[in-house]
């Protein structure tokens, strides 16, 4: 009910314009359409003055004489035709007493939609106009709900193509990420059945593991993680991994050439294709641990040094400090021989000390050794 | 003095310098020396009867074969803390062998070489064996 209230006073309030070089004709369509509750009409007999006033104001409607004396309806309608800038539906009602079908025909070409014969039938006019007014504004309304929805579609678009934009920037980061990293990154799928073969792999397995991604995209963990024989291994660490999400854990991995290298593995849980899969990233730490024995070694040497120089250097230096403390107290009697005798025990201890201080250098030496492993 | 002097270390000049001071200090005039921790177990277990005179023993710790721990060891066994004392005399100066010395009840000292004569002095007017 609203809806047609809004569109019966949106259709009173149209510009309807009127071009016919009989007055009487325009005053009478005036009074037809002011008793129908139009109000914005504007009207011409000289046909000159519409193409002026179309700058001014564009009508919802046009109502148009075919035969006038100077300028005729059809070159106004030819006129409209060129002006491109009248591209909304301007519906053009054409007034006119010829009823010859030929000439309506060419009216139509020319982009005529409906005819009003003179003499005016009151009714008639009221109705074609209205029919006419009613199109125009749904015409109208559907162009703006087109407009809007065309641009809806273009802020979408652009939205789209933004988040693409984004989506491959952030693409190429991670995958540069992970080609140039050092460790190797291996990806297979988890499920009851145990690991997958592995269905990703980085650059880095090559000098990592010796396999080419080709090579190892043919393998499971199975095939290069020699500790999954051990009972409880794999169990374990699955249980662990699915538990937390995340775990790191030390194994021995067997290289395509056969070696065995120490490894740090961690191993990451996430989601690939709607599937379970891990990521394992494996750090070769077989140097490490071997510089990690090399200080447990030299720790151990410097140990020995430091008992060394607590217990065998103490014993001939508290045999110096004896003696000299009997030789420089005054209230002991010392008789020559035995003075001879304590001199030769300084000196014996004096070389004593000169031979562990040179072990000492010596055993340093080798404890230094092991640092340079 | 109511007892004998023992004195036990593999070292013959700490031999030499620790009879020397117990001379003079009057705390043993002809003490007995042994060379090891084996020797003077040989000579104790020689003893008839385990009928010990008072001993005192000066005992170094860190010894070939058996060392001063090996001795402790065997004198326990003799369960006759009344007739034997130990003073450790080491050059060892571990806070844990100090720990490890204390427990034997025969050991009445423990002692960072060297030996210093006044120590000795003052031992000799304590009364060690009842």
């Amino acid at each position: 009910m609203t809806e047609k209230i809004q569109l019966k006073e949106a259709i009173l309030k149209s510009t309807i314009f009127i071009v016919d070089d009989q007055i009487q004709n325009i005053v009478l369509l005036e009074n037809i359409l002011s008793l129908s509750g139009f109000k914005n009409i504007w009207s011409t007999a000289n046909p000159k003055d519409f193409f002026s006033q179309l700058e001014i104001s564009k009508p919802d409607i046009l109502l148009l004489d075919l035969m006038m004396p100077e300028v005729s309806g059809f070159q106004i309608l030819e006129e409209l035709n060129k002006n491109s800038e009248i591209k909304e539906f301007l519906p053009i009602l054409v007034l006119t007493a010829d009823t010859n079908p030929k000439s309506k025909e060419r009216a139509l070409k020319l982009g005529a939609r409906d005819f009003l014969t003179k003499p005016f039938d009151i009714s008639e006019v009221t109705l074609r106009i209205q029919n006419l007014l009613t199109t125009k504004y749904l015409m109208d309304q559907l162009q703006g709900q087109n407009e809007r929805l065309e641009q809806k579609v273009n802020i979408r678009t652009e939205e789209l193509r933004k988040a693409k934009e984004e989506a491959e920037k952030n693409e190429k980061k991670y995958r540069l990420l992970f080609d140039a990293n050092l460790d190797d990154i291996n990806l297979f799928f988890l499920d009851e059945s145990g690991p997958s073969n592995f269905i990703e792999t980085n650059p880095a397995s090559e000098t990592i593991l010796g396999y080419t991604k080709e090579e190892l995209l043919r393998l499971s963990v199975r095939d290069i993680d020699i500790r999954i024989n051990e009972p409880g291994y794999y169990e374990e660490n699955v249980k662990k991994l699915l538990n937390q999400g995340s775990h790191e854990f030390e194994t021995i991995i067997r290289k395509k050439n056969g070696e065995l290298r120490n490894m740090e593995v961690k191993a990451n849980i996430l989601e690939l294709d709607g599937k379970t899969a891990v990521m394992n990233i494996y750090r070769d730490i077989t140097d490490r641990l071997s510089f990690i024995n090399a200080i447990i070694n030299q720790n151990k040497a410097l140990k020995e040094i430091a008992w060394i120089q607590s217990h065998i250097v103490r014993a001939p230096l508290a045999r110096m400090m004896g003696v000299i403390q009997l030789i420089v107290d005054p209230e002991i009697e010392v008789e020559d021989q035995e003075f001879q005798k304590f001199l030769q025990i300084i000196l014996d201890s004096a070389f004593e000390l000169d031979k562990i201080i040179r072990d000492i250098s010596d055993k340093s030496a080798e404890a230094q050794r092991f640092q340079n492993l | 003095m109511n007892f004998d002097l023992i004195i036990v270390d593999d070292d013959p000049e700490y031999i030499f310098f620790h009879k020397l001071l117990a001379k003079k200090s009057g705390i043993s005039e002809d003490p007995m020396t042994f060379a090891g921790g084996s020797e003077i177990i040989e000579y104790l277990s020689g003893i008839k009867d385990q009928d010990f005179d008072n001993l005192l023993i000066f005992l170094d710790i860190y010894m070939e074969n058996i060392d001063g721990w090996g001795v402790l060891d065997y004198i326990q066994t003799l369960q006759c803390p009344d007739k034997i004392k130990v003073v450790l005399i080491t050059s060892s100066v571990s806070m844990d062998d100090k720990k490890k010395a204390i427990k034997y009840p025969s050991v009445i000292e423990y002692i960072e070489k060297p030996l210093m004569l006044n120590y000795l002095i003052n031992l000799k007017n304590q009364l060690l064996f009842k």
